[in-house]
C-alpha cells in the first residue's frame, strides 16, 4: 500500500529512532512503577493493614483509581465511536490517541481492583463460582467484554496503517518491527473489497463500543447505586457516572494531544481547531456533569432524610475544599476558559483539561469515602484510622504507579504504531482534494 | 467417646478430635459402635485400620469409612449450608436491661478465637434525638431474611440457609468487601492482617464456627451455629449477666435467656418489640425490646470501663 | 430403684438418688416402706378449652397415698430450655389442674411433648410423666427454594437479560473477527493471483 510521502515523513520518525529524552522519561516512570511494586509487595506480605482502609472505609484509593481509570476509557468510545458514526472529518488526527487511551486505561483499571481484594490467590473464583445476582459479577463480565471489544476496535484501526508501514521501502526500523507489521497487517492490499470489509467492521464495532462503554460504566455505578448506603443509594448514579467518565476521558485526550503534539512536532496535524472542537465538547460535557451533580445533591439536601443530611453536612465541613474543587471549580473553570475567546488558546484549553481531570479524580474520592465514613450505625471507636480514612504511602505509591504504567504503555506503543493514523489522514487528504 | 444423642454430631466431633499427622486423609466413620445407624457408609470392606486418637485411645476403623479430606470438607460445608431442619432462629434483645457489661463481646471473642480488636457483637450507645434518652444497643449480625450482603457477594462465599442463619465460608471469600459495604448495620469485620490465633489441633474448617479467622476474608456473628447443632445457646446469650439476650426458635414460638423462657409472640406483644431500621426492608431476625422501665441508669455502663472502651462513647449523641 | 428420669443424665444425679434413697430408708426405717412417687396426667378439652389435671400418689404398704402440698411443674421441652405452662401445688387429694394454651406451635403434625414433673423435690427427688399429645398447632416451615437476589438460583429475568446482552455483543465481535479473516483470505488470494500472473 502506498501512502503520501509527506505523511510518512512526518509520522514515522518516532518509529525509527528514539532520543535520549524518551529513555530518561521512561526511566523516571519506571522508577515510580518499581516503588509501587515494592508497596504492593509490602501489602501482600503484611496484609491490607498497611493501607489506610479499615472496617468502615473498606474501599479507599484503589477503588477510586479503579473507577477513575475505567472512566478514562470513555474517550475512545465517545471521540472515536461517536465521531466515527457521525463521520466528522476533523476527528482523524486524534482518534488513534483516543483509542489508545481506551485500551490502556482498560488494562490498568482492573489492576486496582486486584490491589483491593483481600485474597488475590482466590481471584479465579470470580470466574469459577460467579453469582450473577452480584453487581461485581456484572462488572467482571462487562469489563472483560469491554476489553475484548476495545482491543478488536483498536486492531481494526491498526490493520491499514501496518500495511502502509509494511510496504514503505525506506522505513528504517528494526527487523522485528518489520515482521510485526507484516504479520499484523494480514496481507492487507488496499483493494476495494478489503477496504469495504474493514470499513464495515469498524462501523459495526464503533456502534458496539459506544453501547458497551455505557453499559460498563453503568454497571460500575450500580455497584454503589444498589446498596443502601447514604449517598450511594441514588437513582441518578448510572447516568451520572457515564457523564463523569466522558468528561474525564475528554480531558485526558486534550492533555495527550498537547503532549504528543509538542514532543513529536505534530503541529501541522493537531491544530488549534482540534483543541477548540474538543474543548467545546469538554464544555458541553462539563455542563451535563454539573447538571447531574447539582441534581443529585439538591435532592439530597432539600429532603430531610437524616442520613442524607448527615452526609451533606460532612461534605460541606470535613470535605469542603475537596467538594468545592471537584464540583464547582472543576466545572466552572474549564467552561470559562473555553467560553471566552481570550483564553481559548491551546495552552489555555490544556490547562482547563488538567483542572477537569484532577477535579474528576477528587469527585470519585468524595463519592466513595465520605459515604463509608457515615454509616447508619455511628462509628464508635477510639482509633483515629478507624474513624477517618487516611491513605498510606503504599496507596499513594500504587496510584502513582498506575499513572506511570499508563505513561509507559503509551510511550511504548508510540514506538510501534504511529500516534496519528496514517491511513485515516490519507482518506482525509483524498476527501479534501476531491472537494 | 462420649455417648452423644445425635450420631451426626458425634461423627463431626470425632472428626475434630482425631488428628492424623498425615493431613491427606481423615476418618469419616464413627468408631462408637454403640450408636446404631450412625455409620451410614453402605458397604463395609471388612478390612480395618487401627488408629491412635490424640487422647490415647486405640480405635479400629473400617477402611470404607475413611474418606479423603477434601470430601470431608465438602461434606462439612454442605451440612453447614443445609442448617438445622425445621428451625427458624430468632434473637430478642431487651434494651431495658443492657448495661454495657460486655460479657457477650468477650464470650464471643473467646468462643470464636477472635483477635481482641474484632467484635462480632458490638455495643453502641445510641440516642435518637436530643430529647430522648440514651440507651445501650448490642448489635449482633441480624441474619436478615433479605440479606443485602448475600445478594452482593460475587462468589457465593456468604449464604443464607433455611434455618435463617447467614454464614461466611472463609475458604471461598475473596475479600472484595462488597458485603461490608452492602450491610447497612456495619455487622461485618475484615481480617486486615494475620489474626495470629492458635487453632486447636485436628480442627477441620467449618463455616459454623468460622475458626480460624483467615487473613483477607470477612467475619461476622454466626449465631453460634455450632452450639445450636448441639442444642446449646449461643455464647453471648449464655454470658450475659443481665439476661438481655433471648434466643430461640420462631417455629416453637419460644425464646430463652438461659433463666427465663417465654413465648416470643407474648414478648413482642407485651413489650412492643420492634426491629432496627425496619423500613430498610432487610427483615432482620433480631428483635429489640424498647428501653422501658429501666433497671439502672445508662451511666452505669461506663463505670469501670477501660479507656479504649469508654473513649468510644464520648461523642455519643443524636446524629 | 426404678428411675424414670430421662434426658439430662449425669453420674451426679445417680449419686444423689442413691443417697436420698438410703437416707429415706434410714430415717423411715421403722415406718412402712414408702414407694416412689408416681405422677399422672389427665387431659380434657371442653369447648376448646384445654385442661390438664395432674395427680400424684405414692404407695405405702401397697396402698395408694396421694401426695399433697408438693410442687409439680407442667412444661414443654423446647430446643434450649423448658417452656413452663404452670407451676402447680397439689391439693389434699393430690390433684391440681391448669388450663393449657391452645395456640402453642407443635411441630409438623402439631404434636407436643407435655411433661409434668417434680423437680429436685426434697422427698421424692425428680419424678416426671412425659406424654406426647396432639395439642399443638401444626407448624411447618419450608422456605421455598425460590429465585431471589440472595438465593443460589438467580431470578430468571436476570439470566435471560444477561444471555441476550452477551450473545448480542459477542456476536458482533465474531462478525468483526470474521471480517479480519476474510480480509486475510482475500489478500492471500490476491497475492496468489498476482504471482500466477507474473
Amino acid at each position: 500500500m502506498n501512502a503520501d510521502k509527506k505523511l510518512i515523513a512526518d509520522l514515522t520518525p518516532e518509529l525509527e529512532k528514539t532520543g535520549i529524552k524518551w529513555y530518561i522519561t521512561f526511566f523516571v516512570f519506571f522508577a515510580f512503577f518499581v516503588t509501587g511494586i515494592y508497596g504492593l509487595y509490602q501489602q501482600i506480605d503484611k496484609g491490607h493493614i498497611v493501607t489506610g482502609m479499615r472496617d468502615n472505609v473498606v474501599w479507599g484509593f484503589y477503588i477510586v483509581n479503579f473507577i477513575f481509570f475505567m472512566g478514562l476509557s470513555y474517550s475512545g468510545a465517545l471521540i472515536s465511536g461517536v465521531l466515527h458514526l457521525f463521520n466528522t472529518g476533523w476527528r482523524k488526527p486524534i482518534i488513534r490517541l483516543a483509542e489508545l487511551i481506551t485500551v490502556i486505561s482498560l488494562i490498568i483499571g482492573p489492576f486496582f481492583i486486584f490491589f483491593c481484594i483481600g485474597r488475590l490467590d482466590r481471584l479465579p473464583y470470580l470466574f469459577m463460582y460467579p453469582r450473577i445476582q452480584s453487581p461485581i459479577t456484572w462488572d467482571v463480565i462487562a469489563i472483560s467484554t469491554d476489553l475484548v471489544g476495545c482491543f478488536i476496535y483498536l486492531y481494526l484501526s491498526f490493520v491499514e496503517d501496518f500495511a502502509i508501514l509494511r510496504d514503505h521501502p525506506d522505513l528504517k526500523v528494526a527487523p522485528w518491527k518489520k515482521k510485526l507489521y507484516r504479520i499484523l497487517s494480514l496481507g492487507f492490499t488496499g483493494s476495494e473489497k478489503q477496504k469495504k470489509i474493514l470499513a464495515n467492521a469498524r462501523t459495526v464495532m464503533s456502534a458496539m463500543i459506544i453501547a458497551i462503554a455505557i453499559i460498563v460504566y453503568s454497571v460500575l455505578a450500580w455497584i454503589f447505586g444498589v446498596t443502601l448506603q447514604p449517598g450511594w443509594h441514588s437513582t441518578i448514579f448510572g447516568p451520572y457516572f457515564v457523564i463523569a467518565a466522558v468528561f474525564s476521558g475528554t480531558g485526558l485526550l486534550i492533555i495527550l494531544m498537547w503532549i504528543f503534539r509538542r514532543i513529536y512536532h505534530l503541529e501541522e496535524y493537531i491544530t488549534k481547531r482540534h483543541f477548540v472542537n474538543i474543548g467545546v465538547l469538554l464544555t458541553v460535557i462539563a455542563a451535563f456533569y454539573g447538571y447531574f451533580t447539582f441534581s443529585d445533591y439538591l435532592t439530597k439536601w432539600y429532603g430531610s432524610i437524616k442520613m442524607d443530611s448527615i452526609l451533606i453536612d460532612k461534605l460541606f465541613t470535613d470535605y469542603y475544599s475537596l467538594f468545592i474543587f471537584a464540583n464547582y471549580i472543576g466545572i466552572l473553570l474549564p467552561a470559562i476558559i473555553i467560553a471566552f475567546p481570550r483564553f481559548r488558546t491551546i495552552p489555555g484549553i490544556t490547562v482547563a483539561a488538567v483542572i477537569a481531570l484532577l477535579a474528576l479524580w477528587v469527585n470519585r474520592y468524595i463519592i466513595v469515602i465520605p459515604t463509608l465514613e457515615t454509616p447508619f450505625l455511628p462509628i464508635q471507636d477510639v482509633r483515629p484510622e478507624w474513624i477517618i480514612y487516611s491513605p498510606t504511602w503504599i496507596e499513594w505509591a500504587l496510584t502513582l504507579a498506575g499513572v506511570s504504567v499508563f505513561a509507559m504503555l503509551f510511550m511504548l506503543i508510540s514506538k510501534i504504531a504511529p500516534i496519528i493514523s496514517i491511513s485515516e489522514m490519507q482518506e482525509q487528504d483524498k476527501i479534501e482534494i476531491m472537494k | 467417646m462420649e455417648n452423644n444423642e445425635k450420631g451426626k454430631s458425634s461423627r463431626r466431633s470425632f472428626l475434630r478430635n482425631v488428628g492424623l499427622g498425615v493431613g491427606a486423609i481423615s476418618v469419616a466413620g464413627v468408631a462408637n459402635a454403640a450408636i446404631p445407624g450412625a455409620n451410614d457408609s453402605a458397604v463395609k470392606s471388612g478390612k480395618t485400620l487401627k488408629l491412635l486418637s490424640p487422647d490415647g485411645k486405640l480405635v479400629e476403623v473400617d477402611l470404607s469409612d475413611i474418606k479423603p479430606a477434601k470430601e470431608i470438607q465438602a461434606e462439612v460445608k454442605s451440612e453447614a449450608m443445609k442448617g438445622l431442619p425445621n428451625r427458624k432462629f430468632v434473637m430478642v434483645i431487651d434494651l431495658s436491661k443492657c448495661a454495657n457489661a460486655r460479657e457477650c463481646v468477650h464470650a464471643c471473642q473467646e468462643g470464636h478465637l477472635l483477635p481482641k480488636d474484632h467484635e462480632w457483637m458490638k455495643i453502641y450507645l445510641l440516642q435518637d434525638d436530643n430529647l430522648t434518652s440514651k440507651y445501650w444497643f448490642p448489635r449482633p449480625c441480624f441474619h436478615c431474611d433479605k440479606p443485602m450482603c448475600v445478594s452482593v457477594c460475587p462468589v457465593g462465599a456468604t449464604f443464607k440457609r433455611p434455618d435463617g442463619i447467614v454464614l461466611v465460608d472463609n475458604q471461598r471469600c475473596i475479600g472484595c468487601k462488597f458485603c461490608m459495604t452492602g450491610c447497612p448495620y456495619s455487622a461485618r469485620v475484615f481480617n486486615w492482617k494475620d489474626p495470629e490465633v492458635e487453632v486447636p489441633e485436628g480442627h477441620v474448617y467449618d463455616p459454623e464456627t468460622n475458626i480460624p479467622a483467615v487473613e483477607g476474608t470477612v467475619g461476622k456473628c454466626v449465631f453460634c451455629a455450632d452450639n445450636l447443632r448441639k442444642g446449646v445457646l449461643p455464647r453471648c446469650v449464655q454470658a450475659c449477666p443481665m439476661g438481655v439476650l433471648y434466643f430461640g426458635d420462631l417455629l416453637e414460638d419460644t425464646v430463652t435467656n438461659g433463666v427465663e423462657t417465654v413465648r416470643f409472640s407474648k414478648l413482642m406483644a407485651d413489650r412492643a418489640g420492634y426491629r432496627f431500621k425496619e423500613d430498610l426492608g432487610t427483615l432482620p431476625s433480631v428483635y429489640y425490646l424498647p428501653p422501658y422501665n429501666r433497671e439502672f441508669p445508662v451511666e452505669m455502663g461506663l463505670e469501670g470501663a477501660d479507656e479504649s472502651v469508654s473513649g468510644r462513647y464520648k461523642k455519643a449523641g443524636p446524629r | 430403684m426404678n428411675n424414670m428420669m430421662k434426658g439430662k443424665n449425669s453420674p451426679g444425679m445417680y449419686l444423689i438418688m442413691i443417697q436420698l434413697f438410703v437416707f429415706n430408708f434410714a430415717v423411715h426405717a421403722q415406718d412402712a416402706v414408702l414407694g416412689e412417687a408416681v405422677i399422672d396426667m389427665e387431659f380434657s378439652e371442653v369447648d376448646s378449652v384445654k385442661t390438664i389435671t395432674v395427680t400424684a400418689h405414692t404407695t405405702d404398704n401397697g396402698k395408694e397415698v396421694p401426695i399433697t402440698g408438693e410442687t409439680v411443674t407442667v412444661f414443654i421441652p423446647r430446643m434450649f430450655s423448658n417452656f413452663v405452662v404452670a407451676d402447680l401445688t397439689l391439693d389434699e387429694s393430690g390433684m391440681a389442674s391448669t388450663e393449657f394454651p391452645g395456640d402453642l406451635p407443635g411441630g409438623k403434625e402439631g404434636n407436643l411433648t407435655i411433661v409434668a414433673a417434680m423437680i429436685d423435690n426434697a422427698t421424692y427427688g425428680n419424678v416426671e410423666k412425659r406424654v406426647e399429645k396432639h395439642w399443638g398447632i401444626p407448624t411447618d416451615y419450608l422456605p421455598s427454594s425460590h429465585r431471589a437476589l440472595w438465593t443460589t438460583r438467580a431470578p430468571s429475568w436476570m439470566i435471560i437479560t444477561l444471555s441476550i446482552l452477551l450473545a448480542g455483543v459477542w456476536g458482533h465481535y465474531f462478525f468483526a473477527i470474521i471480517s479480519l479473516i476474510r480480509i486475510s483470505r482475500d489478500a492471500r488470494k490476491e497475492k496468489a493471483m498476482a504471482e500466477y500472473r507474473s
